[in-house]
């Protein structure tokens, strides 16, 4: 049924402009499939949806990828694999291996040494993403609710995504900060498993693919998740294949109506007054609102009453300068934006002054090839750099990003790729021989295989003060001669580094070459013995160092007590997990750790109620410790240690369901 | 006059003469460069302010004081926060444009932070270009084009 079958009366010109009438018509035929009433006629439209589609519950088939997890990737504990599939403990709560963990919780991490600063903050939403994880289902649905299973210290969610056939990423759900701070402390909320699922935004988009986003500055320990439930009504095969002709058949006109929620209000007459709209108003609609894509977007005019006629600034006496430092302080989406309020408005926020620094990693799902294009124009003194999660399905290609780092690369000091998929071999080298001004390089998580860093184009960077390499694979020989070549080093983050590098030769590397470190982050390392502990005692600035897991097979000797006298700066320790840590070591940490801020005890046998208090009383600095696991202490010691905790003003930790298996 | 306080006069563009404590004016690195290029006699100095009315100069004076106050160093958005606190008839006004361009013009980099981003802040209250027209009395210039970028 067209509009024009209402047109008896209509006495307009519906002779002019056939086309434009038709198409309008065939987007109101789908629009009014979509959200049904829509034009408020009441009237049955006939539709083709003989295929009702039927109601599906599904959990996750497979991991695409995820920004961190707790255990390494080939162990069954802790890692990100354990989320597919059925829930195995829920509803039970507890600290179960078989579940989904991430690296960090609370904000420990951003009060450590090794902290770093966002690039562009102000492009960062209230509410930040921390983590993530992208996974897939069997089955296209239509989504109608995702249910997250929470085992233990639930409340990281804070945005569900669903990635539509049409490649586009729609956020389905946001926690708002409000909702995040009236949650309450961390100590408070009830210990119990939690079915999360939160209402969804009303869609009609068809997908098989979500990412999860968490925000961990609010866990009072880590966060663990059991399994994630799509649920939805299934898609015919047919209307999927008109969903996907649709995109291609319209034009931009219609696909940005389609992003608006676009609801005139016509009873009587709606015809003519959509043709009036038409040719008359549509073109200063969209130019209003071609650039607007804030929640406010209807077309029923928004009721912003500027409280007087005269203007509130006047512009053309303010100087350059100062109208330049006002817009360096809006993020990179509404500079964009203000770019289309006027002439002058477009040349000041395309200086290249306000594209010094430039940050894409919370426009991920927006981030293209083309708006490389765009900044690339813009960006020319550009000196930090943060690609991080862009790219990914396709997005960006590497062609245009090498392109980019040629043209605007050669004086970048901070480049951050993290989880970047659309790197390959040839990225790396451009990075490698563009980027010889770099003092951080981040690239975590860009493990593929064959593993992406065996590249010697890296070492052409010799300015390095930061390298992080969390959760990448890379060549023993390429890192140890990036080593020897960055003397200034001072941040080094080697977690989840493989098999393949003996952690051995790296730390007698940093003893001759690096002895600046700062922080050295080596997570589940292999082969590190008590001689290598000996060797990073030789970098004496140490003041953060996370020896998690290492050191399983070997007695750790003499090392932590060198390490202990020779770095008295020492502020982060972790040894979780390291089980050859003795009695006297304990001794030696209360004795020497002066300075000691945060320390990971978890998992030590030897750990008794008087070491602890030792370590209390002598260790005046200490905010965090983590007793999780140490199982010779005793259920009734944990009375005592919590008010400890409170005497001596010090997190203590203390997750203790009997479990070996991490 | 008084020996137990060094004041400086500073005369506005209405020439008017106000007295003002030295370690005030030491926020303003205009004054400050100034003063240093001078040795203090019994008599005071006078500096000339051509670009600044004794009206925004008042606030001006009364920025300096609430900066003094404070013991931390803040960053842009707090600032903006003190700014508000400090003047609050800003609020309504346009009078922020001239404090603006006298912060820049004195040199006071506390209070062009403050300012900057509190314009900013109006900006990103706005809901729509026509709004961030208004604020500014701008007109749309630009020829309509297809969107260019995202």
């Amino acid at each position: 049924m067209s509009l024009l079958a209402y047109n008896g009366d209509d006495v307009s010109s519906s002779d002019t402009e056939p086309d434009a009438l038709i198409d309008f018509t065939a987007m109101l035929m789908q629009r009014q499939n979509e959200y049904g009433n829509w034009l408020g006629c009441g009237g049955k439209m006939q539709n083709d949806h003989n295929e009702q589609g039927y109601h599906l519950e599904q959990y996750v088939l497979g991991v695409l990828d995820f920004s961190s997890q707790y255990g390494i990737d080939y162990s069954i504990s802790y890692t990100a694999a354990n989320i597919i599939g059925r829930p195995t403990k829920f509803p039970a709560y507890g600290d179960y291996p078989e579940t989904f963990t991430m690296r960090t919780y609370g904000d420990w991490w951003q009060r450590a040494p090794s902290a770093t600063r966002e690039i562009q903050p102000q492009n960062m939403p209230a509410v930040a993403t921390h983590d993530y994880i992208v996974v897939y289902f069997e089955d296209f649905v239509v989504p109608t609710e995702v249910a997250i299973f929470e085992t233990y210290n639930p409340g990281a969610v804070v945005r569900i995504w669903a990635h539509s056939i049409t490649k586009n990423w729609v956020c389905l759900w946001k926690a708002s900060a409000e909702e995040l701070s009236k949650s309450g402390p961390a100590e408070s909320r009830a210990r119990e498993a939690r079915r999360f699922a939160p209402p969804l935004k009303k869609t009609s988009i068809i997908t098989k693919t979500l990412r999860i986003d968490f925000n961990h500055s609010r866990l009072h320990y880590y966060t663990e998740v059991d399994a994630i439930m799509l649920c939805g009504r299934t898609v015919s095969l047919r209307r999927m294949q008109h969903t996907l002709q649709e995109l291609q058949r319209t034009g931009p006109i219609s696909c940005k109506l389609r992003s608006l929620k676009f609801q005139p209000s016509c009873r009587d007459n709606y015809a003519l007054k959509l043709h009036e709209f038409i040719n008359n108003d549509l073109s200063k609609f969209l130019v209003d609102n071609k650039v607007d894509e804030s929640d406010v977007a209807s077309a029923t005019a928004t009721t912003q009453i500027v409280a007087s006629n005269v203007p509130d600034i006047c512009l053309t006496d303010l100087p350059f300068e100062i109208l330049l430092k006002i817009l360096s302080y809006l993020d990179l989406k509404t500079l964009f934006c203000v770019g289309q309020v006027s002439r002058t408005f477009y040349d000041i926020s395309t200086h290249p002054l306000l594209y010094g620094e430039l940050n894409l990693k919370p426009y991920w799902q927006l981030a293209n090839s083309e708006l490389l294009c765009t900044l690339a124009k813009r960006a020319t003194m550009l000196r930090k750099l943060d690609l991080s999660w862009c790219g990914g399905f396709g997005d960006v290609s590497p062609t245009e990003f090498k392109k980019f780092l040629t043209q605007r690369g050669d004086n970048l000091t901070h480049l951050r790729l993290n989880s970047c998929k659309f790197l390959n071999a040839t990225c790396i080298e451009t990075v490698g021989i563009v980027c010889d001004n770099l003092t951080e390089l981040s690239l975590r998580n860009c493990a593929t295989d064959p593993p992406l860093l065996n590249f010697s184009c890296l070492a052409n960077l010799k300015n390095l003060e930061r390298l992080d390499l969390f959760q990448t694979a890379f060549e023993s020989e390429l890192l140890l001669s990036m080593l020897e070549g960055n003397r200034k080093l001072k941040h080094l983050n080697l977690a989840f580094c493989g098999v393949s590098v003996n952690m051995d030769n790296v730390a007698s590397h940093l003893a001759t070459y690096n002895t600046q470190l700062i922080s050295l982050d080596m997570w589940k390392a292999h082969f590190l013995s008590a001689r290598g502990l000996q060797s990073i005692a030789r970098c004496t600035q140490l003041e953060e160092l996370d020896l998690g897991w290492c050191l399983r097979e070997a007695s750790l000797g003499d090392g932590l007590y060198q390490l202990l006298a020779n770095c008295p700066k020492l502020k982060k320790l972790f040894l979780s997990a390291v089980r050859g840590t003795t009695e006297r070591d304990l001794v030696h940490i209360a004795t020497l750790g002066k300075n000691l801020e945060q320390l990971d005890l978890m998992g030590i046998l030897n750990i008794t109620r008087e070491r602890i208090y030792d370590i209390l009383v002598n260790c005046p600095k200490l905010q965090l410790l983590d007793l999780s696991f140490c199982d010779n202490i005793m259920e009734r010691d944990f009375d005592v240690i919590a008010e400890w905790s409170r005497m001596f003003n010090v997190d203590i930790k203390s997750s203790h369901v009997p479990y070996d298996a991490r | 006059m008084s020996d137990c306080q060094n004041l400086v006069s500073l005369r506005t563009s209405e020439d008017v003469l106000h007295k003002i404590p030295v370690h005030l004016c030491l926020q303003m690195a205009t004054i400050r460069n100034s003063l240093a290029c001078e040795h203090f006699s019994d008599t005071d100095i006078v500096i000339p302010l051509p670009y600044v009315s004794s009206q925004i100069l008042e606030f001006v004076i009364k920025w300096c004081e609430a900066i003094e106050k404070q013991d931390t160093e803040l960053e842009s958005m707090q600032l903006s926060i003190l700014l508000m606190a400090t003047l609050p008839e800003l609020e309504e006004s346009e009078l922020i444009y001239d404090l603006m361009k006298a912060a820049s013009y004195l040199e006071i980099k506390s209070l062009v932070e403050a300012t900057a981003q509190h314009v900013a802040n109006k900006i990103n209250a706005c809901n729509n270009l026509e709004d961030v027209r208004k604020l500014f009395g701008e007109e749309n210039d630009l020829p309509p084009d297809d969107e260019e970028e995202e």
